[in-house]
């Protein structure tokens, strides 16, 4: 009995061996862990970080020491942050169709991280 | 059909796409040693800066700041050679890529779809990751070559060769010498025979003829310029033949000390990079140099090699054989500029047979070249009766040796221990980046080292030197 029987088998078919033994409930059940890059970043390529510098956006909940990660495949719409080019030096702006002429735009921000530790 | 993609000026492009204060200045990127021009951004380029231009004519300019200045970042470089790669992978997995900024892909397309998906290529580049690139389609790999510096040169940024129109003038409006694979005395021999244009190679002229001038490879290079391909996409290099870290020092010098401090540097990065590979090496050769340039001054440049026992690639090891070396070939009163380490004879390190005389008991296992012999001895930290001592030659490089081998009863455990230690050390370099660990310098000053004055943030792999976002 060879293996083209097997062959035929699509991955999800083939019951990883050590799951034998928990119930057909959890085998469905069953999915992979979070995690942040894959999850959050699946396309690397585009992202950069930039480090928030100063406290000129604390009441917009951006503090100083906080990470920006910026996501230059997504295109800016209304009301979201963006890091802009401004009077040479880089910058947080909320973009909006009034004011997008007076910068330009070097990525959306997707995501502020803070570490809290 | 061949895409070439290619990055324009890419590592000014690298630079001002992270410091956007350069935006719109006049910029030029320097070799190491900060000694050339390699990369410039346009409004250099419209000043008439070509590449290849030394640092110093500029000095005024560049004082006055007038036109800005940056050291080559490789780190950056590389790293966003990657996310371009990486992101060209996804228009076709039939991909070569050529050098840090340039791939060839072959994607299945309809005519029809080509341009527009030189554009897309283009376009998605420099959204995505700010890289202005352009592109050359044909049928052959030369041919796109040709058409991507035509692309260059304005217009949409992306070249297509496809009919005979289009080939013909592509062709007729480059120069021999243009064309890729001839080289500029090539160019000249052909003049000589009356080949001017890209044209008149590819269709005026005999390959017998043209086999005379430009040898074996002339008559593929004439075949791909007719359009028909003869040079492949080469898929994943082949394992490694050798590896070499070979640099030239920022200043000369005659100090012992200071040429064992960079062997030693250089042993180590090259030892890591067949690490990186799991190759193990079983010859190690080190060679350096006076300075060839000047003329006046007396010159040296001796190479030596040493056949390991077993391939090996352990830091210590190598260093240690490095360091040998060194003591055997130096000689005082000669000022040196330049120095390499090459490892050879790689094997993947897990065919690696543990040899009776593995490391350092070996006497007549010992190697080439009649230091093996000495090695042995050295290592054994025993007598020096048969060494034989270069001028000054028994300092730092010595007692590396010693310590690198451990005293004799330690010595079984410490090779036990060696691998893990090993993988420690590897993690570290690749955590906390290549210069967190290294063996000591000797030399604080690091005369040795190349000027890397004006080198921008690694804004891509450390991140406590990504932007900054001023609020």
């Amino acid at each position: 009995m060879k293996s083209d029987f097997f062959d035929n088998f699509d991955d999800h078919t083939l019951l990883p061996v050590a799951r034998t033994g928990f119930s057909a409930f959890s085998q469905e059940a069953a999915e992979e862990g979070l995690r942040f890059t894959r999850d959050l970043i699946p396309r690397p390529e585009a992202v950069f970080y930039a480090r928030i510098r100063g406290d000129g956006l604390r009441e917009e909940g951006i503090r100083d020491g906080d990470i920006a990660v910026i996501d230059r495949s997504l295109d800016p719409s209304e009301g979201k942050w963006v890091m802009a080019i401004e009077e040479g030096a880089f910058a947080l702006r909320k973009f909006s169709g009034k004011n997008r002429r007076e910068f330009e735009v070097w990525g959306t921000v997707r995501l502020i991280i803070r570490e809290m530790v | 059909m061949f895409f070439l993609v290619d990055c324009n000026n890419f590592y000014a492009s690298c630079e001002i796409l992270f410091q956007p204060e350069l935006i719109g200045v006049p910029l030029v990127v320097l070799s190491n040693n900060d000694g050339c021009v390699v990369s410039r951004s346009p409004e250099a380029r419209a000043l008439g800066i070509k590449t290849g231009t030394p640092a110093f004519r500029m000095r005024e300019e560049i004082r006055r700041g007038e036109i800005k200045v940056r050291s080559s970042n490789h780190t950056l470089y590389g790293e966003m050679s990657t996310r371009v790669m990486n992101r060209l992978r996804r228009w076709s997995d039939q991909m070569e890529v050529y050098s840090i900024d340039e791939a060839f892909l072959k994607i299945p397309s309809r005519p029809e779809e080509r341009q527009r998906l030189g554009e897309e290529i283009r376009a998605a580049i420099r959204k995505e990751i700010g890289i202005s690139v352009g592109v050359g389609i044909a049928p052959t790999k030369t041919l796109a070559k040709a058409a991507n510096g035509r692309a260059k040169k304005g217009g949409t940024g992306v070249w297509m060769v496809e009919s005979e129109e289009q080939r013909r003038e592509l062709l007729e409006g480059m120069e021999a010498g243009e064309v890729w694979g001839i080289g500029r005395g090539q160019q000249e021999k052909l003049a000589g025979l009356g080949i001017k244009t890209a044209w008149q190679l590819a269709e005026g002229v005999s390959e017998q003829r043209v086999d005379r001038v430009l040898g074996v490879v002339g008559s593929r290079i004439i075949r791909e310029l007719r359009g028909e391909s003869a040079l492949p996409l080469r898929s994943e290099p082949a394992i490694k033949q050798s590896a070499t870290v070979s640099r030239t020092f920022a200043e000369a010098t005659d100090q012992y000390e200071v040429l064992a401090d960079a062997v030693r540097q250089f042993t180590f990065s090259v030892t890591a990079k067949i690490r990186q590979e799991g190759l193990s090496a079983g010859r190690i050769t080190l060679s350096f140099r006076t300075d060839r340039f000047r003329t006046n001054a007396p010159q040296y440049s001796p190479s030596g090699s040493f056949d390991l026992p077993s391939p090996s690639d352990d830091p210590f090891v190598l260093t240690a054989a490095a360091s040998r070396l060194l003591r055997e070939l130096y000689l005082p009163r000669f000022r040196y500029r330049k120095a390499g380490i090459t490892l050879t004879d790689l094997v993947p390190s897990g065919e690696v047979q543990l040899s009776l005389f593995d490391g350092f008991r070996g006497s007549e296992a010992g190697g080439e070249r009649g230091f093996g012999r000495d090695f042995g001895e050295g290592l054994s930290g025993g007598s020096g009766a048969d060494r034989r001592q270069a001028n000054g030659g028994d300092r730092s490089g010595e007692r590396g040796v010693a310590d690198a081998a451990g005293v004799e009863e330690d010595r079984s455990k410490k090779r036990e221990r060696r691998p893990e230690l090993l993988k420690a050390i590897d993690a570290i370099r690749n955590r906390y980046g290549k210069e967190s660990l290294a063996p000591p310098l000797l030399c604080r000053e690091g005369k040795w080292q190349f000027r890397q004055e004006q080198r921008s943030g690694r804004y891509t792999t450390r991140w406590d030197e990504i932007m900054e976002i001023r609020t």
